[in-house]
């Protein structure tokens, strides 16, 4: 009987000290683990510079961060579910081209909206790129815009599903060009790769990054990066703005993190801040240069005109495709 | 020469107190892991990939090769004792591992199980360090055509090798139904969603997987009483084991033939090499190759040896070979590697044609890892923890089977991070359980569950490439090999069934 009441008095005490807690001096951010979102599975590209980033940057927020992997709907499943956090700054994620292109556009998740998230920093850029196996005899652009003229519908290129950016990109490649492809949809950039090994395909389209370990070895060319400024891991490959192409075939992904709407203001700088003095690190710099990527930090007004320069610019592109009765 | 002198230095490395600790905690939880359902040795690592950022690569892969070697092994445990495969790889395991438990045969079984794994992963490891470039250059000559008669020669042998091939083929249908739920593979479009956001995610293997085995075995358990259970259970039971029980005798190994060894793992390796099919497809291949040249195929369904051993040497002999096109072309083979390739990636390691010639020393720590999980550690896990595996099966059955359930359900969230895949277990559970009492096999409608996707995948784009001609998949001859293989099981097979029960009623009349 004693025994009972010892337990009940313990508990209370419990209970109380909870209240005492909470009513304890003003918490300063952050006090706890911050959870990220990962729009894409472990083991990927997204999520390895999530999961760099986020170790540099836990150095200063002096916080663990955790990861949570919801790949799926063209990235759109992980921020939809960033969209739906409590916005306290222990919930953060990142979004990228699909999250932010794709995803509005094809409305595939009901009550997916951007003005749900903030995007506060811009951490990387992937432009795309055009490559080709070895022993292809279209080692430049103009080559495999020859050939592809002299043979329509003969020359295989590799995308990532119908739809998808490099798709896009493709498209607007026939378009630009009037010439028409070959188009093979791949699940992700592996079996791209397997693809142009096994000389299923001619060419792929995807980041010069995915391609490394094919680049670095010599068994894929790079034939054309569709940028403006040449890769610091791959400086042997010409731009398309050294090669005079239009400028509307400007093309790549990118990362950026956000969190859900209405996240306190002093949150979100120490936020920007931490990841901001991780992106401009020598050791990310170091580190992006061996999976092909482009560190390009950016915040406040100038990440908005980045992604809304993103947004009107590819919105538009799908939507004449859509009217074009292509996608 | 260079290469050798490189995997000795790596064996050195292995061999130090810190690595052998490593190797040996991440082996632990891999067993720990594979065999409870639910949660399986690629949610380990993925658990386990923040701690290995803050040591030194070798260690984070070291331990990694532990997880994975006993993360596919030891979902045969539970497969044997409780009939619940701890992990997918594990399906066939509980075909022929569990009529032996009944029998009171438990020990034998997880002997043959651990041995024949043992024995896979080695000789999977072994080829993994010296023959990889071969088997990659072999890799390529499989085009997405030939990927897609490889898949469809499983589907149609999954139906062929059952007894009731109607219930099979609707049981495979099911599944097929099941997996297309969600976002079509290569376009931009949702199918069968039904306005449902929830379900745009499709339904994860992990569920159906749990739904199909855990839950049902749970709901199957709750119609047997007490008195039946432990009429039942009293073969197993009853038997007193000793620790050398547990190891196979030479003589039951020749039995079961060194050729069913060897070509199991080869099976397994080649499948592992190829990329996107997996474990249990290596598993399920080297099965039934095992029940077509087995002396006595009637055995199979019903406690036959060869059939247990076959599937888990290949499972096991899969991991050396899914390790193969990931760290020389950087295409991971299976779900684990995929996320093994994160880590390197995480430290900067770019896999490539180049690991394998220029960093070596990198890699040999791994491969060494690898063997010796298999050779070394597995027999050992085997002799301390042996017993305990059967004494599973003596835990009061109300919280054996409850807990489990409340575990592989918990693996669920831990899989997907949603509840609704939670609800979906269960109603997929209910659904199996009124399936499994009307006699429709569950195993062709996981496989089914594991390879439609990649079937319909592969047919799309080989169609593509082709221009829509179906021509394609007989010009490939790669494609049109594996085809002929199909129709040469389709013949060889039902051959079998036969004799199965031509030596059945024998023995009856005996």
């Amino acid at each position: 009987m004693k025994g009972k009441r010892v337990i009940v008095l313990l508990a209370c005490v419990l209970l109380a000290s909870t209240a005492l807690f909470a009513n304890g001096a003003p918490e300063v951010y952050p006090s706890k683990d911050i959870e990220f979102i990962v729009s894409s599975g472990a083991g990927g590209g997204t999520d390895a510079i999530s999961r760099k980033i986020s170790q540099l940057a836990e150095k200063e927020l002096g916080s663990a961060i955790y990861f949570v992997n919801k790949p799926g709907a063209d990235d759109a499943v992980g921020p939809n579910l960033l969209m739906g956090a409590k916005n306290d700054g222990y919930t953060i994620g990142n979004l990228n081209y699909g999250s932010i292109i794709n995803a509005p556009f094809t409305g595939l998740i009901k009550g997916y909206d951007l003005a749900k998230v903030q995007i506060f920093a811009l951490i990387t850029q992937e432009p795309d790129a055009l490559m080709v196996g070895k022993n292809s005899p279209y080692k430049t652009f103009d080559a495999l815009i020859a050939a592809a003229k002299a043979n329509p519908g003969k020359i295989k290129v590799a995308d990532q599903g119908i739809g998808s950016r490099v798709n896009l990109l493709a498209l607007k490649i026939q378009d630009l060009y009037g010439v028409k492809f070959n188009m093979i949809s791949y699940q992700g950039s592996a079996p791209q790769r397997e693809a142009i090994l096994n000389g299923e395909v001619d060419a792929a389209i995807t980041s010069l990054g995915d391609f490394a370990p094919l680049l670095n070895s010599g068994d894929a060319i790079g034939v054309i990066e569709f940028s403006s400024v040449r890769n610091g891991g791959y400086p042997t490959v010409p731009t398309s703005k050294e090669l005079g192409l239009d400028e509307s075939l400007l093309s790549g992904s990118f990362l950026t993190l956000a969190a859900p709407a209405g996240t306190p203001a002093d949150i979100i700088e120490k936020l920007v801040k931490a990841f901001g003095s991780a992106a401009t690190s020598k050791e990310f710099a170091d580190w992006t240069k061996t999976v092909g990527v482009t560190p390009d930090f950016k915040s406040g007004a100038e990440l908005k005109a980045f992604v809304d320069g993103k947004i009107s610019g590819e919105t538009k592109a799908l939507q004449a495709l859509k009217d074009a009765g292509v996608l | 020469m260079d290469q050798i002198l490189q995997i000795l230095s790596g064996t050195a490395v292995v061999f130090q107190p810190l690595s052998l600790l490593y190797l040996s905690i991440g082996f632990f939880i891999g067993i720990i892991f594979g065999a409870l359902p639910g949660l399986t040795s690629m949610l380990a690592i993925v658990l386990l990939l923040p701690m290995t950022y803050t040591m030194p690569m070798t260690y984070a892969l070291i331990m990694c090769m532990g997880v994975y070697m006993s993360g596919i092994y030891s979902g045969s445990i539970t497969a044997i004792t409780i009939n619940i495969p701890g992990a997918p790889s594990a399906l066939m395991t509980c075909m022929e591992g569990h009529p032996m438990m009944k029998k009171g045969l438990g020990a034998k079984a997880i002997g043959h199980a651990t041995i024949g794994s043992a024995i896979g992963g080695t000789i999977g490891a072994l080829l993994l360090i010296f023959i990889s470039p071969l088997a990659v250059s072999l890799a390529l000559k499989i085009r997405t055509p030939g990927k897609f008669s490889l898949i469809l020669f499983a589907l149609i042998v999954i139906v062929i090798v059952e007894k009731n091939r109607t219930k099979a083929v609707i049981s495979m249908a099911f599944g097929i139904m099941l997996s297309t739920i969600g976002m079509d593979p290569l376009k931009s479009v949702s199918r069968f969603t039904f306005g449902n956001p929830n379900l745009i995610e499709g339904i994860d293997l992990t569920t159906l997987i749990i739904g199909a085995f855990a839950i049902s075995e749970l709901f199957d358990q709750s119609t047997v009483n007490n008195a039946e259970y432990n009429k039942m259970t009293n073969a197993a039971n009853s038997m007193k084991f000793k620790r050398s029980d547990f190891f196979p005798s030479f003589k039951e190994m020749r039995e079961i033939g060194w050729m069913t060894y060897i070509k199991s793992s080869s099976i397994g390796y080649i499948i592992g090499v190829l990329p996107g099919a997996g474990a249990s497809m290596a598993a399920f291949v080297s099965y039934v190759e095992a029940k077509r040249t087995s002396k006595h195929p009637e055995m199979f369904g019903n406690g036959a040896v060869d059939g247990l051993v076959a599937a888990e040497t290949a499972n096991n002999a899969m991991c050396g070979g899914a390790l193969v096109p990931m760290l020389s072309l950087g295409i991971p083979g299976d779900g684990t590697t995929a996320i093994i390739l994160g880590v390197l990636m995480v430290y900067g390691v770019v896999p490539g044609p180049d690991l394998l010639v220029k960093q070596m020393h990198v890699m040999a720590p791994m491969y060494m890892a690898l063997l010796i999980s298999a050779a070394v550690l597995m027999p050992l896990s085997l002799f301390l923890f042996g017993p305990y595996y059967l004494k599973i099966v003596k835990i009061n059955r109300l919280v054996l089977y409850s807990s489990i359930a409340l575990i592989a359900i918990l693996g669920v969230f831990a899989a997907t991070y949603s509840t609704f895949q939670m609800a979906v277990a269960l109603i997929i559970g209910v659904v199996m359980y009124f399936f499994k009492k009307q006699k429709y096999p569950n195993v062709p409608f996981i496989l089914a569950v594991i390879l439609g996707p990649l079937c319909e995948q592969y047919m799309r784009t080989s169609l593509t490439l082709s221009n829509g001609n179906p021509m394609v998949f007989i010009t490939n001859f790669d494609s049109l090999f594996f085809l002929l293989l199909t129709v040469a099981f389709s013949i060889l097979l039902p051959r079998a069934n036969r004799r199965a029960e031509a030596l059945s009623k024998c023995r009856e009349v005996k």
